[in-house]
Order: C-alpha cells, then sequence, then structure tokens
C-alpha cells in the first residue's frame, strides 16, 4: 500500500442482510458472494480513491446489523468520518428501520459525520418495496446523501464510497474537520515506510522462502 | 538434529547475502510470516525437531515488532501489514495450530505470540471477525487444558498471560465482552480465571486474581447475571479464603506467643496487606505472621472485588462469604469451642471488621457474629469468667460499632428500644444532664480540674459525633419533626404506628424510633450487658473498664437522640442513674481509705509521666481517675448533642 495523503475512516451500519458486508467486498476486491455470511463482531476493509488529486486512503469498518451486536458497532461510530447507511430496497422493513439506526448513529459519532444512505439491491426491480422518491425524500429531509447501490453488478458502488470521500474533503478544505483531531475519523498520511528490520537475522530458510514466495503466503 | 543445524547455517549465511539492502515493513511481514509457515510444515515433518529449537518463536516476536512498529508509524492507525495478517486470516492459521500444539510447542509460541500483540496494540482489533473467533477459540481450549495433568505450569501462566491480555483489551472495550460469552452463560475470561485463582504457582496465581478483578468489575450488564447464576466466582473466591484460613493457628493454645503479640497489634492498628502487592511472598517463613499476610492479601482481594463490582454481585459474595466461610469455620467455635479457639476465632472477626471496606462483607460479618446463634453467645462473652475472653469480645464489639452499619446498631440496641410516653417524667434537661454528671466524682477527689481537658473532651465529642453521623447518614437520619417538644402533640399518633416505629425494620428510608427524640425505653441483652459489667467498676480489671466505658460512649455518639435521652435519664435503668450509685460505692469506698484524695493525686501523676502506679490499691485509683474522664466524656457528648453542633 503505497502512501497517502489522508486517511477516511467509514463504518457501513443497517440491518442484518442489506448487503453491508457485499458493497464492502465489492469495493475492495471486486467480487461479489452470493452466500449471507452473517458478520459478528466487525470486518475491515481498505481501498485508496484519488480525490482532487490526492490519494486518499479510505478505512472501511463493517459491522454487525444483528441487534444483539449493537453495543458492538455503537463503539465503532466515534471516530468515524463517513457512514454508509444501507437498507435493502427489497425489504420494507430495512427501511423502516432507518430512523433508529440514524439516531444511534448521530447519539455516538461526532456531528460533523458524512452519511450517505445507500438502497441496496436495486438490480432486483421487480422486488422493489421502497421506491427510490421514498428513499431521497428520506434523505433529504435528514440532510443525508442518497445513492442506490448493487453490490451484486457494482452498480454505483464506487461511487457511493466516492461521494462520501468528495463531501468529506470539501468539508475538510472549507475548516468544518480537524484533520488533527482523530476523533472526526481523518488523519493526514505519514511519510510512511516501516524500512527494514534492525540487524533482523532471517537464519533459516530464507531461501525457501525466496523461492516459493507469493502474495498469499500462509501454511495451510 | 545436525543434518538440520548444517542446513540451518546454511541457509542463514545465504539469507545474510541475499538480504535486500531495505525492504518495506509489508515485505518484511510477508516474508516472515513464509517463514513460519514454512518453519511449522518442517517440524510437522521432521518430528525430531521440537519448536523450540527453531527460529519460530523469534519470526513470531518479530511479527508483533512488525506490526507495533507499523502502528507507531501510524500513530495508531491499522497499517498494511495489519491488513495483511486480516486478509490471509493469519491468526486462524496460528490458533489452530496451538490447538492442536502440532507440532509440538507451537501451542506455547502462539499464546505467547497473542498476549505480545492484544498487550501492545492501541488499536481495537478484538472485535474484528478475523480476530475474536480465533481468540474465543484458543480460550476455550486454555479452558479445556487447565485440568489436563500434561499442561505444564509455563503453559498454565501462559495461557493466565494470555487470558489478561485479552481482559486488557475488553477493560479498553467493555461492549466486546458478548463476543467472549458463549451461550449466555459462559463468559471465557472469567472462566480460566476462576479455574486458576487458587493455583499454587505465584504468578499464575496473581495474573488470575488480575483477571477475576476485572471481569467481575466490568461495567457489562450480560456479566452480573452470569457471575452470579453460572460462574463459579463466589465461591472460588471462598475456597482460596478457606485454604488461607486453614494454614493460620486455630487457638491460642496451639500459637506461638510471637503469633498472639501480632494478632493483637493487628487488631489494634492494621497495616495494610494489599492482594496486589503480595508482600507475603517475601516475608521468610519464619516470620510468624506470613499465614496471616497472605491470608489478610486475599481478603483484601475479595473486599476489593465486594467494593467495586455491582450491587447484586456484592450481595452474591456476600452470601458466599457467610454461608461457605463465616459459618462452618467461626459458628461452631464461638458458640461452643474451647476459650481458646472461641478467644482467637473473635480475634480474627475483630481483624475483618478492622479490615473490610465492602459494606457487604461488613454487614457479613455483623450479621453472622449477631445471628440467632452466635449473637447471644458473643454478648454473654461480654461478662464471661475469663477476662481474657471478655476483653476479646468487647474490643470485637467497640470495633463494630464503629463501622456504623445499621444491622449492628439495630441489633444490638434499636430493636429494644420502645416507645414510652411515661419515660417523658424521668427526662432531664441537658444542663441537668452535665450537672449531675458534675457531681459524680465529688470535688475533693478530683484529679484534673482544669479546663483544658474538659475542651478536648469536647472537641472529641465533637468530631466523633460527626463522624457517626456521616458513617450513619444513609440509615439514620434525623426526622425534621424529632424535637421534644412535638412530643405531646404525637401522642395520639404513636400507640397507632408504636408498633412500625419500635420494630425499627422499616427498608424504605423511613426514620426509625432511635432516630427520634420521642420519649424511649432502650434496654435488651448487649445494653444490660455493659451496664451490668460498668456496675463492677471498682471490681475489675482496668482493660475490662475501659472497654466498657468506650463501648458506651461509643453508643452515645450514633446520632440516636433517643438513646441518649434514655440513658441521660433519671429512669432507674438508665446509665445516669447507674453512674450515681457508682458515685456514692466511689465515695464511701473512698472514705474507708486513709489520704485517698492525696493518693488519687500522686497515682494520676505517676500514671501521666508514664510510671507504674505502685500502691496496693491501684485497681480503685485507676477506676476512680476513670469514672472521672468518663463523666467529662459523657458530658461533652451531652453538651454537642443539645447544641446540635453536628447539625450545624
Amino acid at each position: 500500500m503505497s502512501s497517502y495523503s489522508y486517511l477516511f475512516k467509514y463504518i457501513i451500519i443497517g440491518d442484518s442482510a442489506v448487503g453491508k458486508s457485499c458493497l464492502l467486498l465489492q469495493f475492495t476486491d471486486h467480487r461479489f458472494q452470493t452466500v449471507h455470511d452473517l458478520t459478528i463482531g466487525v470486518e475491515f476493509g481498505a481501498r485508496m480513491v484519488t480525490i482532487d488529486g490526492h490519494q486518499i486512503k479510505l478505512q472501511i469498518w463493517d459491522t454487525a446489523g444483528q441487534e444483539s451486536f449493537r453495543s458492538i458497532t455503537r463503539s465503532y461510530y466515534r471516530g468515524a468520518a463517513g457512514a454508509l447507511l444501507v437498507y435493502d430496497i427489497t425489504r420494507r422493513e430495512t427501511f423502516q428501520h432507518l430512523g433508529t439506526w440514524l439516531e444511534d448513529a448521530r447519539a455516538h459519532s461526532n456531528p460533523n459525520m458524512v452519511i450517505i444512505l445507500v438502497g441496496n439491491k436495486a438490480d432486483l426491480e421487480d422486488k422493489r418495496q421502497v421506491p427510490r422518491e421514498e428513499g431521497e425524500r428520506f434523505a433529504r429531509e435528514r440532510g443525508l446523501l442518497f445513492i442506490e447501490t448493487s453490490a451484486k453488478t457494482a452498480m454505483n458502488v464506487e461511487d457511493a464510497f466516492t461521494t462520501t470521500a468528495n463531501k468529506i474533503y470539501e468539508k475538510l478544505q472549507q475548516g468544518v474537520f480537524d484533520a488533527r483531531n482523530e476523533l472526526n475519523g481523518i488523519k493526514i498520511g505519514p511519510q510512511y515506510n516501516a524500512g527494514a528490520p534492525p540487524g533482523q537475522k532471517t537464519v533459516d530458510l530464507s531461501k525457501q522462502s525466496k523461492q516459493g514466495s507469493s502474495e498469499e503466503g500462509g501454511c495451510c | 538434529m545436525a543434518m538440520y543445524r548444517v542446513w540451518k547455517a546454511a541457509q542463514s549465511a545465504l539469507s545474510e547475502a541475499l538480504a535486500p539492502a531495505q525492504r518495506s515493513g509489508l515485505e518484511e511481514f510477508k516474508e516472515q510470516w513464509k517463514h513460519i509457515s514454512d518453519l511449522i510444515v518442517y517440524c510437522e515433518q521432521h518430528e525430531e525437531t521440537h519448536v523450540a529449537e527453531t527460529t519460530l518463536g523469534k519470526c513470531m516476536d518479530r511479527l508483533v515488532e512488525l506490526l507495533m512498529a507499523e502502528e507507531e508509524a501510524l500513530e495508531g492507525e491499522t497499517g498494511p501489514c495489519m491488513e495483511y495478517m486480516y486478509s490471509q486470516d493469519i491468526l486462524k492459521i496460528l490458533v489452530s495450530i496451538g490447538e492442536t500444539d502440532v507440532p509440538a510447542g507451537t501451542r506455547l509460541l502462539t499464546l505467547k505470540m497473542l498476549t505480545r500483540l492484544l498487550g501492545s496494540t492501541r488499536q481495537r482489533m478484538l472485535a474484528h471477525r478475523c480476530v475474536f473467533p480465533h481468540v474465543v477459540s484458543l480460550l476455550q481450549a486454555c479452558i479445556r487444558l487447565v485440568d489436563d495433568p500434561d499442561t505444564t505450569g509455563e503453559l498454565t501462566c501462559a495461557m493466565m498471560r494470555f487470558n489478561c491480555a485479552v481482559c486488557g483489551k475488553l477493560n479498553d472495550d467493555p461492549n466486546f465482552s458478548d463476543l467472549f460469552i458463549i451461550q449466555g452463560v459462559n463468559f471465557l475470561p472469567l472462566t480460566l480465571a476462576t479455574q486458576l485463582i487458587g493455583s499454587a504457582h505465584a504468578e499464575t496465581s496473581r495474573l488470575a486474581h488480575e483477571t477475576a478483578a476485572l471481569c467481575a468489575t466490568l461495567d457489562v450488564p450480560a456479566l452480573e447475571s452470569i457471575i452470579i447464576n453460572h460462574s463459579k466466582l463466589p465461591s472460588a473466591l471462598m475456597d482460596v479464603l478457606l485454604a488461607l484460613y486453614a494454614e493460620l493457628p486455630q487457638s491460642i493454645s496451639e500459637s506461638d506467643a510471637r503469633f498472639i503479640d501480632t494478632l493483637s497489634a493487628f487488631t489494634s492498628r492494621p497495616p495494610l496487606f494489599s492482594w496486589r502487592q503480595r508482600r507475603s511472598l517475601e516475608y521468610d517463613a519464619a516470620v510468624p505472621f506470613k499465614a496471616l499476610a497472605a491470608f489478610l492479601e486475599e481478603l483484601n482481594f475479595v473486599d476489593h472485588i465486594a467494593s467495586n463490582c455491582t450491587e447484586r454481585v456484592a450481595q452474591a459474595i456476600q452470601v458466599s462469604f457467610a454461608d461457605r466461610f463465616l459459618q462452618p469455620v467461626f459458628e461452631a467455635k464461638l458458640v461452643q469451642g474451647s476459650e481458646g479457639a472461641a478467644d482467637m476465632a473473635t480475634s480474627y472477626l475483630t481483624l475483618f471488621v478492622q479490615y473490610l471496606k465492602s459494606p457487604h462483607l461488613l454487614d457479613g460479618v455483623s450479621e453472622f457474629s449477631l445471628s440467632e446463634k452466635v449473637g447471644p453467645a458473643l454478648i454473654a462473652r461480654c461478662d464471661d469468667m475469663s477476662d481474657q475472653l471478655s476483653l476479646t469480645t468487647l474490643l470485637f464489639f467497640l470495633k463494630l460499632l464503629s463501622r456504623y452499619r445499621r444491622h449492628s446498631f439495630h441489633f444490638l440496641v434499636g430493636q429494644h428500644m420502645r416507645r414510652d410516653a411515661a419515660v417523658t417524667a424521668s427526662l432531664l434537661t441537658p444542663r441537668q444532664t452535665t450537672d449531675r454528671l458534675a457531681e459524680l466524682v465529688p470535688a475533693h477527689l478530683c484529679t484534673d480540674p482544669n479546663e483544658e481537658g474538659t475542651r478536648l473532651h469536647f472537641e472529641t465529642a465533637v468530631n466523633a459525633m460527626r463522624l457517626a453521623a456521616e458513617g450513619c447518614a444513609e440509615w439514620m437520619s434525623p426526622s425534621d419533626s424529632d424535637d421534644a417538644d412535638d412530643d405531646d402533640d404525637d401522642d395520639g399518633d404513636e400507640t397507632q404506628n408504636e408498633n412500625d416505629d419500635n420494630t425499627a425494620q422499616d427498608d424504605t428510608g423511613a426514620v426509625l424510633v432511635y432516630a427520634t427524640r420521642a420519649p424511649c425505653v432502650c434496654g435488651g441483652p448487649f445494653l444490660q450487658t455493659l451496664l451490668s459489667r460498668l456496675s463492677r467498676l471498682f471490681d475489675q480489671t482496668h482493660d475490662i473498664n475501659l472497654l466498657v466505658t468506650a463501648i458506651i460512649t461509643s453508643l452515645l455518639e450514633y446520632p440516636s437522640p433517643a438513646l441518649r435521652q434514655f440513658l441521660f435519664s433519671s429512669h432507674p435503668d438508665s446509665l445516669l442513674t447507674l453512674l450515681d450509685k457508682l458515685s456514692g460505692e466511689l465515695v464511701a469506698r473512698a472514705s474507708r481509705r486513709d489520704n485517698a484524695e492525696e493518693k488519687l493525686r500522686l497515682f494520676r501523676s505517676e500514671m501521666s509521666s508514664g510510671r507504674q502506679p505502685s500502691d496496693d490499691y491501684a485497681s480503685f485509683y485507676e477506676a476512680v481517675i476513670l469514672l472521672e474522664e468518663f463523666a467529662k466524656e459523657l458530658s461533652a457528648v451531652a453538651l454537642v448533642d443539645a447544641n446540635n453542633v453536628i447539625l450545624s
């Protein structure tokens, strides 16, 4: 991972099975996973994006949607600059729960956090239960960004993350965010180079390691 | 093995020759991980090679070093090495190897590595799905391994260190604790700590104590019910306490004199033995109080938990303390034990009362020692044939009353207070009370008539009564309408409310009869015993007299106007009436001695200068001087009460 100008921290929230983890996977790995693997605890992903000529690292925390993990999710709001509040356009109840999620987010996050409302699974138009206009209105009334996505087809996934990043960057330029306060979820990128280890002797198996090295090393 | 060493040396040389001038942290991280993978495969294929003989441990250390270097450079942020570790699910691989311990020795190395990682990182990695399931899995393996006979002391200690590191992270983020609760009943870090809290291995035991204390005081709602209903923590705490108590002398007769002296010194002024410092471990076995110090350190630990946990957990620990420790250990000794055993047991109880800070544990001691079986026996021992046993028991009650627990005051005095309008006729004004107290020792027999002593008594009474008012504030606040002037108006209600007031067991915080100025009669076996002993002021030892008067003063300092009013009344059963009788006896006895006044003054001067008085009638003169000082003490209390100094 090369160096970057800024680091923006994101959190993805919303009901269980609305596609939070799929959005993250699509954004970071350009993959889609059909099997729903329940997120327990938190998941983590990172990707670079370019905004205004600056390399920006997005560090994204994907959370569990289940009620029983709500207290864990809450502890990740603090220190996030952006949030993707996700619902499933084919399940109205996930839309109905947005108020609670929003309340939770606003209660536990910094007041400047940029929130984008994401109506996911937009590829399933025939099963749609939440009209796009309703989502737009909800977002407008609460001062949120809005987008409909499909983690399956990758439609708008890129935009969901970059639109939010643009907005955060804009706020940063306007001085709304203080990059020196890490509670804002923004950090100025380091001139990072962990460097070579001091005097470490790699005494064994290194030849084998060099010959057989692969990016995805591991023993099993 | 020899062949391996040769090969390893060759690899080492080659590695250094081929090492690039500088690598990025991530490159080295990947390389180290590859080494680890290859070493594990090698050791699996070559069973004669133990992992301890390889660089596996060093490579694991290096992984953690790289992660920490990255974290430092990124000011606590997750960087590429950590991301790589997550993406490759490295912890899953390491933990699965650690669980099976194949190749042999990897379990210990994995535990050490994870301990170091969790103990060093600032990142909130414990909730990550690539971390906590594996930490859970490893903790479960540790719990299984505790009882495995093949588990070495070193491994057990490593398991506890790992557990401690997990708890350290949970302390930073208590919300993550839910991830370590299995089926709603088993909080893994607590289970492991409870298993090892009584470990004979000092470091393991210390770590288990640290972890248990942390688990019991975490602010996580779900844990309360687990600790109370499913964990073995309350009983495990008592098991350790019982084991350490068994090491102590159980009777005066089996103790050496040095231990008795130590115990006696501790009961008057207990030194602090902290469970965190474990000073007892540094003592030589010959130190007479080594075992006592170890026991008190453990008691300090139980006290620490009970003082810092939730109300319900503290109640559960109180129940366990009473049922599993106090009752089985002390009841028989106090009720039917030999004099030596009863004396020793009472001394230990006094020590507990001195030591404990947790209100629940103090209540545990109070409720046990004043229970239906034990209480009457202890009260009777205040007037035992054995002066030694009486002294020990009186000291216990003095210390117990100085902790201002509702239960002890209520049991000893409060429950025996009865509203009785007929007492009104015998009530005295504060002025009448102080005048009568001033006349107790006739002027010609007074040895210290100066004002300075009276002022000191007054200041002492103000401080003591303020302390008592604070100590009792939670359960005995004075009534707004407790003015004696209102008594007549309240008469009509008194009959109706008499029962409620007199039972004085209202948990709603209602004002109880002893916190009012309503006319009362106070009796009960404890007061009767004290007054009975006081009536023998001139015929018993000075030490007994000192304790009896100290307890009476202590009771009068409680914020109970009704009690003071009664004891300072001219009722036939009051303290003042008894003191009047003693005054008469004093005059009669003094008149039978030659030069009593002069001898008294000489005696006091010898006492003040620290010389041993030599007169044959030493005990009489001591009693007279004590009576004089006691009267001043009581006057001061009456004066403070009359002036409402405390309330102002």
